[in-house]
């Protein structure tokens, strides 16, 4: 066989030490493979396992995904410790360390000044959840006008009443979405004050609670020395509309992988 | 698609698990290697996750992030 060793990728870094870790393979070291004062973080695989035959098929193995995705993630996440890192998408293999080379030396200024943007901050996930049940029963406990109609239906004969009530229902649904609605927007006016950037993207899959969904998924971009304050922010926002059908959640520490710069593949 | 039946703490393992895929999976910086995910082996790998985490009986134990409610 030509290649039986590929080169498995996980980030761009600068050129530093590393500390002694394995790779994704559970075995081999991990090494820098540098250029320009950047350094590729990366470590060498066989292709029997990671070929591109034998990664499709391990692909569909659910055990062997989580098993390499965690340990990509925290590879990434232990050479981040010290300092910027562009996390690599799961699964670039080179067959040859020079080609990862060629692709640094291609990059060279998006890569420095990509890592130097990312100094000193963090990427936090923020969703927002809506429980359109809970979100219904807070706009009929607290809007002045559906009030209004339901003292006056109480006050009416029953067929009056029947209508009056029709009219509170379909009422009360249009002003909660609005309701959602402008949650959505304090929120993220909430959140983008104490964040250096935020991206909107759909969720992966719904992980929201029975009777919830979401909202809006946001990746937020963090200074480290901000992030006490964001989390306060999102823990106020929550306090501020407890018993409103509405909350966010906040994780993180993430990898940058929200805020990675495109790179030129070509050549 | 989801139980609401799982312990809340196994629940944020798989929350981490999803989060940490769809970073990992979806975003990241891209660069055309030699033996590269596409777009079609993504898609079969959240296939194969909607199926995942349809069982209760595959929630493992997953390094549990910080998550603030």
């Amino acid at each position: 066989m030509a290649f039986e060793v590929g080169w498995y990728l996980y980030g761009f870094l600068s050129y530093g030490d590393l500390a002694p870790m394995t790779g994704i393979d559970g075995r081999s070291p991990l090494s820098l493979i540098a250029e320009n004062g950047i350094a590729a973080l990366s470590s060498s695989v066989s292709l029997t396992e990671f070929g591109e035959e034998a990664l499709r098929r391990n692909l569909e193995d659910l055990r062997w995904l989580e098993d390499k995705v965690r340990l990509h993630e925290s590879i990434v996440e232990s050479a981040l410790a010290k300092g910027p890192l562009l996390p690599m998408k799961f699964g670039t293999i080179f067959l040859d360390p020079e080609r990862i080379r060629a692709v640094i030396r291609r990059n060279t200024p998006i890569l420095r000044a990509a890592l130097e943007d990312l100094r000193e901050k963090e990427e936090w996930g923020v969703k927002g959840f809506a429980d359109p049940a809970a979100l219904r029963a807070a706009v009929l406990r607290t809007d002045p006008a559906l009030l209004a109609l339901s003292r006056e239906a109480t006050a009416k004969p029953p067929g009056h009443a029947f209508f009056l009530r029709r009219k509170m229902e379909t009422s009360a649904s249009a002003k909660s979405r609005e309701r959602e609605e402008s949650f959505a927007r304090e929120a993220l006016e909430t959140i983008r004050e104490t964040v250096v950037e935020v991206k909107e993207h759909p969720p992966l899959l719904p992980e929201a609670r029975r009777g919830e969904r979401i909202v809006f998924n946001l990746a937020c971009l963090v200074r480290q020395e901000g992030v006490e304050t964001f989390l306060a922010r999102v823990a106020r926002w929550n306090r501020g509309y407890a018993e409103q059908g509405v909350r966010l959640v906040a994780s993180g520490p993430w990898p940058p992988y929200h805020f990675v710069p495109r790179l030129d593949n070509d050549g | 698609m989801m139980d609401d039946g799982w312990p809340a703490s196994s629940r944020e393992r798989q929350v981490t698990l999803l989060e940490m895929l769809d970073r990992l999976l979806n975003r990241g910086v891209v660069v055309a290697g030699d033996v590269t995910l596409s777009v079609a082996d993504v898609d079969l790998i959240y296939l194969g996750l909607r199926l995942l985490i349809s069982s209760v009986e595959t929630a493992r134990e997953w390094g549990v992030r910080s998550v603030v409610e």
